[in-house]
């Protein structure tokens, strides 16, 4: 239990490094987040309603193609180097090392994200009420984004070009969340109880933190093979 | 008994409905047999190249 | 289970269902047919657009009980090794993949003269949408992988994970936004549909089935002739 304790805090450490240093995903996803926010008042036009309006579901969704496109190198490097086969063969086993490495992923990609959101809202007008449950339920959600697509990441590891391909196999499981991400902030807003959303939101969670390792160490053992 | 308040025409919808069914099931059903075939009769001859083969031999 | 493992008697035991597959699909089709248009009332809401829900339900049905084969024989084809299973869920899917897309076009054709448009978002006709997205994922993964082993064990993680998204997908869609009606066939408190709709409804349901049975064995010969000539070809190759 140690073993695989200090074997994922050592992969963790690794992969949050290797995302932030120069050229990392961890930079990257911030700033397309970012941009393609800003891309939809020149879409729909500046009027502040319009804005309100679209503003939950406009900041959840480029948040979770944010984290779509820094999946399909979260195996593949070390794919390609042999590290992930030495990983494998560590006596603690594949999956604490794919927790780990999940983890990493939303440490080094998504929770920046989350922390900036409330800036986003700001330039997206939302409204006031709305932003602890933007925050929550990015950071609930994005959880959840990053377990699932790690089953993706790891189905389509051993491919040249896996990216579309993992887009289309990881996107239709990540309409739950997006749903419940987006009615919760919306229930926020109008003053509803926003605790239904979050507890559903959370279980998606939970269901994908539990699946998404099993899943994922089987279709990586099966590209080891 | 209901008195029926909607006697529309609906013949086009209906047509067009069943005809997509039929196309679309029909090109399935028509592609996958054509393939079966196709397959069935490479792997004869395969093996009956394998086979003339080995009887050469 | 393994009684099945070998493709030989899979072929034998599919060519002596299927002339009776065929005689059910066109009976049951014929008679369906008959019922659907000549000797069915006309709803009094629905008006004579009622006969599409006769190849709509039906399709409806085979696009998730498509998605249930798939499930199951990927389960025991990662659990069991076993090479049919892979093959079958590899044979299902394009089938299941049309009926999906015919569900989806026929409720369309019958949501324009009810609700007034062809597409609505609404909970049940969202979620067959995400039903035939899954389809596409499934069969672009076995396409993506040169290796036909390998693709298949892949496939099934996919199909597995799927499976147990499906319900979830279901039910979060229905949360968000619902307008089509409830189910009214299978209720626990028994059928809500007269018996007259009732008949050609399970009339054509059978002949969907039967088609299925149909297709789908023949698209397992197929796959099963498939791997034969991969095996030919490589010993071919290597002079064996």
């Amino acid at each position: 239990m140690n073993a695989s304790f200090a074997i994922m805090i050592s992969v963790i450490m690794r992969d949050v490094r290797l995302g932030w240093s120069q050229g990392g995903t961890g930079t990257m996803s911030l700033s397309f987040f970012f941009i393609a926010v800003t891309l939809f008042p020149f879409g729909v036009g500046p009027e502040p309603q319009v804005l309100t309006r679209i503003a939950p579901g406009v900041i959840w969704v480029v948040a979770l193609l944010a984290c779509l496109l820094s999946l399909d190198r979260l195996y593949q490097a070390d794919y390609e180097d042999g590290s992930l086969d030495d990983l494998a063969l560590s006596p603690a086993g594949l999956l604490p090392v794919v927790i780990a490495k999940i983890l990493a992923h939303w440490i080094s990609t998504s929770l920046p994200l989350v922390l900036l959101s409330p800036l986003l809202g700001l330039l997206m007008n939302l409204p006031a009420e709305g932003y602890v449950q933007l925050v929550l339920s990015l950071a609930i959600g994005t959880l959840a984004l990053s377990f699932i697509g790690s089953i993706g990441a790891a189905l389509t590891v051993a491919m040249r070009r896996g990216g579309v391909l993992l887009s289309l196999l990881v996107l239709p499981l990540y309409i739950p969340s997006l749903i419940f991400g987006v009615t919760g902030i919306d229930a926020a807003i109008m003053g509803l109880d926003v605790l239904p959303h979050t507890a559903l939101l959370s279980a998606i969670t939970l269901v994908a933190v539990v699946l998404g390792p099993i899943a994922s160490a089987s279709a990586i053992r099966l590209a080891l093979e | 008994m209901n008195e029926i308040v909607n006697t529309g025409d609906y013949s086009g919808y209906i047509a067009l409905s069943y005809g997509i069914v039929t196309v679309v099931l029909l090109a399935v059903a028509v592609f996958s047999k054509l393939g079966q075939q196709k397959a069935r009769k490479e792997a004869e001859a395969l093996k009956a190249l394998r086979k003339s083969r080995v009887e050469d031999f | 289970m393994h009684i099945f493992a070998n493709p030989a008697r899979f072929v034998r035991l599919a060519d002596k269902i299927m002339p009776w597959a065929v005689v059910v699909f066109i009976g049951t089709l014929g008679y369906g047919l008959y019922l659907a248009f000549f000797d069915s009332p006309i709803d009094y809401q629905q008006g004579e657009s009622v006969r599409i829900m006769y190849v709509h339900v039906p399709a409806a049905w085979m696009s998730m009980f498509t998605y249930m084969v798939i499930a199951v024989s990927s389960f025991v084809a990662l659990v069991w090794r076993h090479p049919l299973a892979q093959i079958a869920g590899k044979a299902a899917a394009p089938i299941g993949a049309a009926f999906t897309a015919l569900a989806l076009v026929t409720g369309a054709l019958w949501g324009k003269p009810m609700w007034g448009t062809y597409w609505v978002w609404d909970g049940r006709l969202t979620s067959v949408l995400i039903l035939f997205f899954l389809y596409l994922g499934y069969m672009a993964i076995w396409q993506a992988m040169d290796d036909e082993e390998k693709a298949g064990r892949a496939a099934a993680i996919l199909a597995l994970v799927g499976s147990v998204n499906i319900p979830i997908i279901k039910f979060s869609v229905d949360w968000w936004n619902t307008l089509h009606q409830p189910a009214s066939v299978m209720r626990l408190d028994g059928s809500t549909i007269d018996g007259s709709m009732l008949w050609p409804l399970f009339m054509m349901a059978i002949a969907f089935q039967a088609y299925f049975v149909i297709v789908f064995f023949w698209r397992m010969k197929l796959e099963i002739d498939r791997r034969k000539i991969a095996v030919l070809r490589l010993q071919e190759v290597s002079g064996s």
